[in-house]
């Protein structure tokens, strides 16, 4: 008998048959936040918000002391870093002065640099519509952090109340489901947000170092991108290159770029991977490149940022809705785990 | 056996009452301010006879405190026919699996009559370890004691199936 057998974090099922209904997850997670996006942008931001507030407040240690005191150094930070970039945001990502393009190159050189300039004021734009949707205003931080506090503050009396109404045959997978789903978004969502924050913030302080013209909009970028499995970096990474100030300096801001991204790539997996690996899902990298390039497909640059981790979000969601057995708890093959 | 089974077709669980765990033997070495703490995770669950509590093999995310009928733990075997282990008595613990970390109930559990169970899910241990951890190391030692009890019962009658056969020349 295995009584004592670790349950693992994410059950060894076979997966080719589960392609369908990841994506109906997916598109079950995707959808309302979709429409909440195109209906309502203050209450999508709200949400948002509160989503994951909430993640990160069930990670916070459950002694009640040392959990009001990190709950309230969150909040602290959190208002600080909003009051701090609130005014300066806009003017980090706004568009590159005209003529800044190096108008007197002719031949190739002025071929590239129009197409480094049409793509870099694509991605400006983009940058600017992404951050006026998800930048929050000071009173929906607020009032998501309100509502995340006052979630966690009611998640025990909340969780007896779901517990004890569950029938006697789904007490266990209510039960599960209950554990499961905050702890595994929970980690989730801590985990990627100081990947996303570590990764942003050095490969912004790279490439202002590099002299690229907007390095705010490329560590944006590296942040979006730093939740989608190994490809993501190296997309963000690349679509950098469009920030370089003309074809003239791009050789040698190219190099300098390759630099910065190892020393990111290596400071992500000498900080975090060893603590954080375990709350990734397993996903091949052959199948994140293409839910990532489906994704950009669909939506483009956006849909690339969002396709692995909404995938990575319905696979959790997946594995809190159903049971382990012993069977699965079997060590897996090393590639089951991947890391970037 | 007793029967308090006023609604057994009632499933979801009902708030549980002190006078209900006072005669647990789990709970003997908490104090009354540690049974009131305890009281506030715990509901009251129906089974009716045959029906599971819970599965070999299942998760274990839940312990069990019989307060009435009985209950009979079970383990899968090689011939078809479960072996029955233990018949669960008013007043025992089932399922502590769920208190010794990430880990599956090593056998089935299911009501040989009408039973009620006081359930404590898994959650509430961790909170109150992190909490509370006096009430939490008094209730592992009332487990530990009623598993110590059970293994000394299963050691004796073992031990005088042994002493049987040896006299019958069966084991020299």
């Amino acid at each position: 008998m295995k009584t004592a057998m670790p349950i693992p974090t994410v059950p060894a099922r076979e997966e080719s048959g589960h392609v369908l209904a990841l994506a109906l997850i997916a598109a079950g997670i995707l959808l309302p936040l979709l429409i909440c996006a195109l209906a309502a942008p203050p209450l999508f931001r709200l949400l948002l918000f509160t989503l994951w507030l909430n993640g990160l407040a069930s990670t916070l240690p459950p002694q009640p002391g040392r959990r009001l005191c990190l709950g309230a150094l969150l909040v602290l930070l959190l208002l600080t870093l909003h009051q701090l970039f609130a005014p300066l945001l806009p003017g980090l990502i706004a568009s590159a002065p005209p003529g800044s393009a190096a108008p007197a190159l002719h031949g190739d050189a002025a071929l590239i640099s129009r197409h480094l300039a049409a793509g870099r004021s694509e991605l400006l734009r983009f940058a600017r519509q992404l951050t006026a949707l998800l930048w929050p205003s000071t009173a929906t931080l607020a009032l998501a952090l309100l509502l995340a506090g006052l979630l966690t503050a009611l998640r025990p009396p909340l969780h007896r109340e779901l517990l004890r109404l569950a029938p006697n045959r789904a007490l266990t997978r209510r039960a599960w489901l209950l554990r499961e789903l905050p702890d595994r978004f929970g980690r989730w969502i801590r985990d990627e947000s100081l990947r996303s924050l570590l990764m942003g913030g050095l490969w912004a302080l790279g490439t202002w170092l590099l002299g690229y013209s907007h390095p705010a909009a490329a560590g944006l970028f590296m942040a979006l991108a730093a939740p989608t499995p190994f490809w993501g970096p190296l997309f963000a990474a690349g679509l950098s290159l469009f920030f370089a100030l003309d074809p003239g300096h791009l050789p040698l801001q190219a190099g300098g770029a390759a630099i910065v991204f190892a020393v990111t790539w290596l400071a992500a997996h000498l900080l975090l991977t060893p603590r954080l690996a375990l709350s990734r899902p397993p996903l091949s990298r052959g199948w994140t490149l293409l839910w990532a390039l489906a994704g950009y497909l669909c939506a483009g640059v956006g849909g690339f940022f969002i396709a692995a981790p909404l995938i990575a979000a319905a696979r959790h969601a997946d594995g809190a809705l159903h049971l382990p057995t012993p069977r699965s708890c079997e060590p897996t093959s090393p590639q089951s785990v991947q890391f970037s | 056996m007793e029967r308090t089974n006023n609604k057994p077709e009632k499933e979801a669980g009902q708030p549980c009452r002190p006078e209900e765990i006072e005669y647990l033997h789990a709970l003997n070495r908490l104090t009354p301010a540690g049974r009131k703490r305890l009281l506030t995770w715990l509901h009251v669950r129906t089974y009716a006879a045959d029906e599971p509590l819970f599965r070999q093999g299942e998760p274990a995310l839940c312990l069990f405190f019989l307060l009435s009928g009985s209950l009979a733990l079970e383990a899968d075997s090689r011939t078809g026919r479960p072996d029955r282990l233990k018949i669960v008595a008013p007043g025992q613990a089932c399922g502590s699996a769920a208190l010794a970390g990430d880990a599956f109930y090593g056998e089935s559990c299911l009501a040989l009559e009408p039973s009620r169970v006081a359930v404590l899910p898994q959650t509430a241990f961790h909170q109150l370890l992190a909490g509370q951890p006096a009430i939490a190391a008094a209730l592992l030692q009332g487990l530990l004691e009623e598993t110590l009890d059970d293994w000394r019962q299963a050691l004796r009658t073992y031990s005088g199936l042994t002493d049987h056969l040896t006299r019958a020349n069966i084991i020299v």
